[in-house]
C-alpha cells in the first residue's frame, strides 16, 4: 500500500484539482465601460460587469489611478444585474486624462476597472480638490478565483494547461539525469529511463502545445503569437523529436544509449539557460514578463495557489506513474526478447 | 593547453592547405547572397536584411562544421588521436570552427553590403555589429562542432546534422538576432549589452559542456 | 501504427482549425465568459491523456500475448 502510496495520493491530487477548478466561482468584477473615450460634460456610460450583483443601491465612479473620485454618476438603467447605464457629469478640469471606473455595492466590494474612460478634451491641473476616497465594503466571498479581464472563466487552464508544462519539465529532468548517470554506468536501465522519461514529455507537451493553442486563440486571437513562452515550447519539442530521430539512427546499443544521452544534455542545458535568461530581458505575454495585462504568476490569488500547486504535484505525480508503467513494459519486452535468443 | 594550439594549428595549416574546401565555403556563401541579389535587388527594410543575413551565415555554417570531423576516418588521423586527449581535440575543433566562421562572417558582411545595399547602415554602431559578427561566428562555431562529433557518430550524419542542429542553436539565434538588429538600429549600448552578456554566456556554457561530454562520444 | 497516429493527428488539426474558425462555435467559446474555452481545455487535457493509455494499454496485451506463446512453446 505504501510502496503505491504516491500514485494514491497523485490520483487524488488530481482529483481535488478537477473538483476544485470545476466548482469554484469567479469573483465579481469589472469587464468593460463603453464608450472608452468621451468628452467632457455629460455622458451616457454603458458598464458591464461580470458574476456582479449591480442594483439601484450600487455606487458608480470615475475615479484618479490613486483612488481620487473625479465624478459620481446617476444610475438610469441597470440590465440583468450585470449592464448598467450610468450618467456622468466630468469636469473641465482634472487631475488626469485617463480615469479609472469604479464600482460598489454591499456585496460585490469594489470594482474597479483602470483606465477604462479617457476623457479627450480635459485640461490636466495637479491643484487638488479631488480628495474623495472610496471606502471597500469588504464583503465575504468565500473561496473564488480571481477575475481577470480578458481571461474570464478561463482563468481556470491555469490548472490544465500551465500544469502540463511543470510535468514536461518533471519529465526532462528525469531524463537528464538518467542520462547522466548512463555516462557514469553505462548500464542499459538508466538508457531506458532516459528514453522514456522523453516519451513521456513529449506526450504533455503534444498536450501543452495544442491546449495553449486553443487558450491563446480566445484571448489573445490568434493561435500562436511570437513569444518567450512558446518559443521554448517548440524548442524543447524539437530537441525531444530530435532525439528520437538520433535514436532510432544508430543501431548498437551501448552507442546509441551514450551518444543519445550527450546530446541530451547538451540541449537540455542549453534550453534551461535559455528560458532562464531569455524572458528576463524582453516581453511576454505570459505571466511574470513585461506589461502583462493577464494575471502575473508572482501575484497569484492565494485561493488560486491553493489548487495550482496541488494540481501541479498531482499531474507529476500522473506522469511519474506512467513513466513507471512504461519502465516496467521495457523491462518485460526485454526480457522476452533476450529469452528467445 | 599547448597540444590546444598545436591543434588550432593543425587544423588550419591542413584546412589552408585544402583551398577546395576553404574556396567552396566562401563560394558557397557569395553564391546564396547573389541569389538573394537577384531575388531582392536591395533590401532597405532592417529587419528583413538582418534575418536574411544571419539565415545565409547559419546555413554556410551549417556546411562547414558538417564536414569538420569527415577527415577523421583516415588512419594518421586516428593515430594523431591516440596522442591527444580527446578535451584537446574537441576545444581545438571548437575554436577553429569559431575563427572560421568568423572570418566567414565578416566576408558575407562585406559582400551581403556591397550586393544588397547600405542604407541600412545609416543608423547602424558599426561597433556592434562586428560585435554581433563575431558572436555569430563563435556562437555558431562551438555549438555546431558539437553536434557534428555527435552527428559523426552516426549512419546519415549530414542529414541528422541539421536535426540535431536546429533546436540547439535555436535559443543563440533568437538572442542573435535580437543583438544585431538592435545593433544596426543603433541602439544604445546600455540597453543592448544583455543580449551581448546571454551571448558569451551561451558560448561558455557549450565549452564546458563540449570539454565535459566529448571524451563519451570518442570512447571508442 | 505511426502512420496512423500521423494521420489522425492531422485530420485532428485540420478539424479543429475549420470548425473552430466557424464562427457559431466562435461564438460558444466566448460565451458564459470563455467557459467553454476551459471545458474544452480541460476534455482535451483528459482525452489525449486517454488516448495515450489505450496505446500503452495495446502495446501490452502484445507483450502479454507474446509471453504466453513463449510458455507454451
Amino acid at each position: 500500500m505504501l510502496k503505491n502510496g504516491w500514485k494514491t495520493l497523485g490520483v487524488l491530487l488530481v482529483a481535488y484539482t478537477l473538483w476544485m477548478t470545476f466548482t469554484t466561482p469567479l469573483k465579481p468584477g469589472l469587464a468593460a465601460v463603453s464608450p472608452v473615450s468621451v468628452n467632457t460634460g455629460a455622458n451616457l456610460l454603458e458598464w458591464s460587469a461580470y458574476a456582479a450583483n449591480l442594483s439601484d443601491s450600487t455606487a458608480f465612479f470615475l475615479t484618479t489611478g490613486d483612488g481620487k473620485v473625479v465624478s459620481r454618476g446617476r444610475v438610469t438603467h441597470i440590465d440583468r444585474s450585470q449592464r448598467a447605464t450610468v450618467l456622468f457629469n466630468i469636469a473641465d478640469t482634472l487631475p488626469t486624462q485617463s480615469l479609472d471606473a469604479v464600482c460598489v455595492n454591499s456585496i460585490d466590494g469594489k470594482l474597479v476597472l483602470p483606465g477604462a474612460v479617457f476623457v479627450k478634451n480635459a485640461t490636466t491641473s495637479t491643484a487638488s480638490k479631488w480628495t474623495d476616497t472610496i471606502a471597500d465594503p469588504h464583503p465575504e466571498f468565500g473561496f473564488v478565483f480571481p477575475y481577470k479581464s480578458m481571461l474570464y472563466e478561463s482563468i481556470r487552464n491555469l490548472n490544465f494547461h500551465v500544469t502540463m508544462w511543470f510535468a514536461l519539465l518533471f519529465c526532462m529532468c528525469y531524463s537528464v539525469f538518467y542520462s547522466v548517470k548512463n555516462l557514469g554506468n553505462n548500464s542499459w536501465q538508466s538508457d531506458m529511463r532516459a528514453e522514456n522519461g522523453v516519451a513521456v514529455g513529449l506526450v504533455f507537451a503534444f498536450i501543452g502545445l495544442i491546449t495553449g493553442s486553443i487558450w491563446a486563440r480566445f484571448t489573445w486571437g490568434a493561435w500562436w503569437v511570437d513569444d518567450t513562452k512558446l518559443n521554448g515550447a517548440a524548442i524543447t519539442v524539437l530537441i525531444y523529436l530530435a532525439y528520437v530521430i538520433l535514436r532510432g539512427a544508430i543501431n548498437e546499443e551501448q552507442k546509441r544509449a551514450r551518444i543519445s544521452a550527450v546530446y541530451n544534455i547538451f540541449a537540455f542545458v542549453m534550453m534551461i539557460v535559455f528560458i532562464q535568461v531569455l524572458p528576463r530581458m524582453t516581453d511576454s505575454l505570459h505571466p511574470g514578463n513585461g506589461g502583462n495585462p493577464a494575471f502575473s504568476q508572482y501575484d497569484l490569488d492565494d485561493n488560486l495557489r491553493a489548487v495550482f500547486y496541488p494540481a501541479v504535484l498531482g499531474w507529476i505525480l500522473i506522469g511519474a506513474w506512467i513513466i513507471s508503467i512504461k519502465n516496467r513494459m521495457t523491462m518485460v519486452n526485454r526480457k522476452l526478447t533476450t529469452h528467445e535468443e | 593547453m599547448v597540444s590546444i594550439i598545436k591543434l588550432i594549428r593543425k587544423e588550419m595549416v591542413l584546412e589552408l592547405k585544402n583551398k577546395a574546401a576553404l574556396g567552396s565555403m566562401l563560394l558557397y556563401a557569395v553564391a546564396s547572397i547573389y541569389i538573394s541579389y537577384l531575388c531582392f535587388r536591395r533590401i532597405t527594410d532592417v529587419p528583413t536584411w538582418n534575418a536574411l543575413f544571419w539565415i545565409i551565415i547559419l546555413f554556410a555554417s551549417f556546411n562547414v562544421a558538417g564536414r569538420s570531423f569527415d577527415k577523421e576516418g583516415n588512419g594518421r588521423e586516428i593515430y594523431l588521436f591516440t596522442l591527444l586527449s580527446p578535451e584537446g581535440i574537441i576545444i581545438g575543433k571548437m575554436v577553429f570552427n569559431a575563427l572560421l566562421m568568423m572570418v566567414l562572417g565578416f566576408f558575407s558582411l562585406l559582400v551581403f553590403v556591397l550586393l544588397l545595399g547600405g542604407q541600412v547602415w545609416q543608423q547602424a554602431d558599426w561597433g556592434m555589429v562586428s560585435l554581433a559578427v563575431l558572436m555569430g561566428g563563435a556562437g555558431f562555431g562551438l555549438i555546431l562542432t558539437l553536434i557534428a562529433g555527435i552527428a559523426f557518430k552516426t549512419d546519415n550524419h549530414m542529414g541528422l546534422m541539421a536535426i540535431l542542429g536546429f533546436p540547439v542553436i535555436l535559443p543563440y539565434l533568437l538572442t542573435l538576432v535580437r543583438f544585431s538588429k538592435n545593433s544596426l538600429d543603433g541602439i544604445d549600448w546600455s540597453v543592448n549589452y544583455p543580449y551581448f552578456l546571454t551571448l558569451l554566456l551561451l558560448d561558455g556554457v557549450v565549452l564546458v559542456l563540449g570539454y565535459i561530454l566529448f571524451p563519451y562520444l570518442w570512447r571508442d | 501504427m505511426k502512420s496512423k497516429t500521423l494521420a489522425t493527428t492531422a485530420v485532428f488539426v485540420v478539424l479543429s482549425q475549420t470548425v473552430l474558425a466557424n464562427s457559431a462555435l466562435e461564438e460558444t467559446m466566448f460565451r458564459s465568459g470563455k467557459i467553454y474555452t476551459f471545458v474544452l481545455v480541460a476534455f482535451l487535457v483528459f482525452a489525449v491523456l486517454v488516448g495515450y493509455l489505450i496505446r500503452l494499454d495495446r502495446k501490452l496485451s502484445k507483450l502479454e500475448r507474446e509471453l504466453e506463446n513463449q510458455s507454451k512453446s
